[in-house]
C-alpha cells in the first residue's frame, strides 16, 4: 500500500534527471522520451522525424515533443454549429476583462484572503478522532505574529492531547535549522504565538511549523506552512490616499503606493455596495517603478451595471505582492492593511458603459476558433436506469 | 494590368495557403506532482497504467516537460515557455493536465498576462486547491525522492496574496473529479485525512475548484470564476490515478480509464 500511495502522488511522471523525462520501457531502450511514450502507447509509435517535432528553451533544454499517431493523420472535422456555440460561450465569458469580475458571497478566498484553509481531519490511528492544526493568518509580514493551535475532538467533544514537541524552520527557498517552539494549554487547546521577526530571516520565506503529539491515536505530526516577508523585504506600501474617476465608461480607483523595490506587481481589491454587499473584484497586473505612484484599479463598467448596485461603493481587502520568477516563495508580500475608501457619490450606474469587453486577443481568439474549429462538447451521458 | 492582377492574386493565394499550412490545433499534455511530462516511468513496472495520450484526427498531441519534481516556480516557468512556443500566432491549443498540473496552470494564468491561444484547459483530479495529504507527516516522509510533494497543501495553493484563482486570463478551466468509496483500497488509507468526498488524494474542494476548503459531497457547488465541472456531480468512480485520462477520454481522445 505504501508503494501505491507514493506512485499516486507522483501523478504521472517520476523521471530522474532532466531533460529525459521518463524511464524507458522494455519495448524501447533508445533513451528518447517520444519513442518511450509511443512504446507505452502500444501501436502509437512516432512516425515523423523526432528532432523536427521538439521545441527547446534557449539553453537547449527540450521543452516539449510532439507525439505522432496514425490517429492524427486524417483531416480535422468540426461541427460548425458546435463551433458557433463555443464562440458564443467564449464571448459570454469574456464580456468583462480577465482581471475583474463579480464578487460573490461564496468567494471566501477573496472576501477573507488571510483565512487559513485547514480543515479537521482524522487521526492517523483513530478515525473517530478529528484533529485540526491551524492559525489566524495565512501570510505574515514585518512584525505580524501568528497564533497557531492544535485541537482534537471526539464526538464533538474536546479530546485530550499529549504534546510531544514542536518546531519551526524555513522550508523555502532552502531548508533551515529547526527552532523549538513551546505550546501551552489555552482554553482546552495547545496554543503558540510566533513572532517571525525573531527568526533572523531577511528575505521572503515559507515557514514550516510542525507539532508532534499523541491524541490517543498514536504519535503523529501535523504541519503548517506560513508565507513570511520580513520588514526589509516588503516591496511596497499603500499610502492611504485614494481617488476615483470614471474612465472610458468604467470606475477606476487610484490607490497611492510607495514602491521600495520595482518589479511586476499583482494587486487585488474588492468592491462593496452601500449595504456592504459584495459587488466586484479587480486586480492590477503590471510593472511598478520605484518611488511614489498610484495603482490603477479598474472595475469594468458593464460588470458594475450588470451587478445592479448603485454607488457609492467602498473598497476592501486591498492587498498585493511583487512576483519573483524562479524562486519559492514566489511573492514578496505587501502588508494586508485594513484600507477603506468610499467612492464619490456624484455618478450613477447609468454613467458607466454597458459595452462588452473587447481587445485584440479576444478578436484573435474568435478568428482562430472560426478558422481552426473547436472540439465539440460531448452529448450528456444518459441518465442511469431507475 | 490583367497579368499584374493575376500575379497579385496568386501571391495572395500563396500567402493564404502558407498561413493555413502553418496553423495547427495542438493538444498539450503534462501531469502532476513529481512528474516531468505526461508519461510515467513506472507504468512498465506494473503500477501505472493510465499514462496514454489523447489523439484527435488532424490535430497535434504534445508531451510538455513541465518539471513538477522540485518547485512551483520552476514548473510555472517551464509551462510558460511551452505555451509561449506552441500556443501563439495562428495556432490554437487545448491543455490537458492532471492533479498539481491544474495548480501550475492556474498560477501561470494568475501571475502573467500573456495572451496564449488556449481555447480551454481540461484538468482531471485537479489539485488547484491543494491536498491535505501533503500536510500529513507520514505521507510526506513516504514521498522522499520528490521534495515537492510536501509543498502542494491547501495553504501553498491558496495563498493570501498574489495568486488569484479567479484570474484565468479569460480561459475556461474544465474540471473532472473522482470519488472513491470503501470499495477502493486507497479509501481505507487516505480518505480520513481528506475533508468530504475525494479520489484518495484530492478532496472535492480542490477537484471541484471551490473558492473555499470544506467537506463537500458534490462537485457542482460554487467554483472559481471561469472554472466549470464536467461529468457527474458526485464524481467519477475512479481513484486519483485512474482519473488521469478522464479529461481526454471525455473529449473523445481515447484511452479512457
Amino acid at each position: 500500500m505504501v508503494v501505491v500511495v507514493i506512485l499516486l502522488m507522483r501523478g504521472g511522471g517520476g523521471g530522474s534527471s532532466a531533460p529525459t523525462p521518463v524511464g524507458v520501457s522494455g519495448a524501447d531502450r533508445s533513451g528518447d522520451p517520444a519513442a518511450a511514450a509511443a512504446a507505452r502507447n502500444g501501436a502509437r509509435r512516432p512516425t515523423g522525424p523526432v528532432e523536427a517535432q521538439a521545441i527547446h528553451d534557449d539553453d537547449g533544454t527540450v521543452r516539449a515533443r510532439r507525439v505522432d499517431s496514425p490517429l492524427t493523420a486524417g483531416a480535422a472535422t468540426y461541427d460548425p454549429e458546435a463551433t458557433a456555440r463555443a464562440i458564443a460561450a467564449y464571448r459570454e465569458q469574456t464580456k468583462y476583462p480577465p482581471t475583474t469580475n463579480a464578487l460573490r458571497s461564496v468567494d471566501v478566498d477573496l472576501l477573507d484572503p488571510d483565512h487559513r484553509p485547514e480543515q479537521p481531519t482524522a487521526s492517523r490511528g483513530d478515525s473517530d478522532l478529528q484533529i485540526i492544526y491551524t492559525g489566524d493568518h495565512l501570510g505574515l509580514t514585518g512584525d505580524e505574529r501568528l497564533t497557531s493551535w492544535l485541537q482534537a475532538e471526539r464526538d464533538g467533544q474536546a479530546a485530550p492531547v499529549k504534546m510531544i514537541g514542536a518546531a519551526v524552520r524555513v522550508i523555502e527557498p532552502a531548508l533551515g535549522e529547526a527552532t523549538p517552539l513551546t505550546y501551552t494549554q489555552v482554553d482546552g487547546r495547545w496554543q503558540h504565538v510566533l513572532d517571525p521577526s525573531t527568526l533572523g530571516v531577511t528575505t521572503p520565506v515559507t515557514l514550516g511549523m510542525t507539532v508532534t503529539f499523541d491524541a490517543g491515536g498514536g504519535v503523529e505530526q501535523r504541519v503548517l506552512h506560513v508565507a513570511y516577508t520580513p520588514t526589509a523585504a516588503i516591496p511596497a506600501r499603500f499610502t492611504g490616499t485614494f481617488r476615483d474617476v470614471v474612465e472610458n465608461g468604467s470606475l477606476v480607483i487610484y490607490a497611492g503606493i510607495e514602491v521600495a523595490q520595482a518589479g511586476f506587481f499583482l494587486i487585488d481589491c474588492n468592491l462593496y455596495g452601500p449595504g456592504n454587499e459584495p459587488v466586484a473584484w479587480t486586480r492590477f497586473k503590471g510593472d511598478l517603478p520605484q518611488g511614489a505612484g498610484e495603482v490603477r484599479l479598474e472595475f469594468f463598467g458593464k460588470l458594475l451595471r450588470d451587478q445592479g448596485v448603485e454607488p457609492p461603493f467602498h473598497i476592501g481587502q486591498l492587498r498585493g505582492a511583487r512576483r519573483v520568477e524562479l524562486r519559492d516563495p514566489s511573492y514578496d508580500q505587501m502588508e494586508l492593511g485594513a484600507w477603506s475608501y468610499t467612492t464619490r457619490s456624484d455618478f450613477h450606474l447609468a454613467d458607466l458603459s454597458d459595452a462588452e469587453f473587447d481587445d485584440d486577443h479576444k478578436r484573435h481568439m474568435i478568428d482562430l476558433m472560426q478558422a481552426n474549429g473547436v472540439k465539440p462538447e460531448p452529448a450528456p451521458a444518459p441518465a442511469p436506469a431507475p | 494590368m490583367k497579368r499584374l492582377v493575376m500575379m497579385l492574386a496568386l501571391v495572395l493565394v500563396g500567402l493564404f495557403a502558407e498561413t493555413s499550412a502553418h496553423a495547427a490545433v495542438r493538444n498539450i499534455f503534462y501531469a502532476g506532482t513529481c512528474s516531468y511530462g505526461w508519461s510515467d516511468a513506472a507504468q512498465n513496472s506494473g503500477y501505472q497504467t493510465v499514462d496514454e495520450f489523447g489523439f484527435w484526427s488532424g490535430e497535434e498531441t504534445w508531451d510538455a516537460y513541465v518539471d513538477e519534481r522540485t518547485s512551483t516556480s520552476g514548473a510555472v516557468a517551464g509551462l510558460k515557455s511551452t505555451l509561449d512556443q506552441l500556443c501563439t500566432g495562428s495556432n490554437s491549443c487545448y491543455v490537458f493536465t492532471y492533479s498539481q498540473g491544474g495548480a501550475i496552470l492556474s498560477k501561470l494564468f494568475s501571475d502573467y498576462s500573456t495572451n496564449w491561444n488556449i481555447v480551454w484547459a481540461a484538468v482531471a483530479a485537479n489539485n488547484e486547491g491543494g491536498s491535505e495529504l501533503s500536510s500529513a507527516d507520514w505521507l510526506a516522509e513516504l514521498v522522499l525522492g520528490c521534495s515537492y510533494a510536501s509543498h502542494v497543501r491547501p495553504a501553498d495553493n491558496r495563498p493570501s496574496s498574489g495568486w488569484n484563482h479567479n484570474d484565468t486570463n479569460g480561459k475556461t478551466i474544465k474540471n473532472f473529479g473522482g470519488n472513491i468509496g470503501a470499495g477502493h483500497a486507497l479509501w481505507w488509507v487516505t480518505s480520513g485525512l481528506l475533508p468530504g468526498e475525494d479520489d484518495g488524494v484530492v478532496a472535492f474542494h480542490s477537484s471541484g475548484a471551490s473558492p473555499s476548503t470544506g467537506s463537500y459531497s458534490s462537485l457542482c457547488g460554487s467554483h472559481w470564476t471561469n472554472h466549470t465541472v464536467l461529468g457527474p456531480c458526485g464524481g467519477y468512480d475512479y481513484d486519483h490515478l485512474e482519473m488521469k485520462t478522464q479529461a481526454s477520454c471525455y473529449y473523445g481522445g481515447g484511452n479512457c480509464p
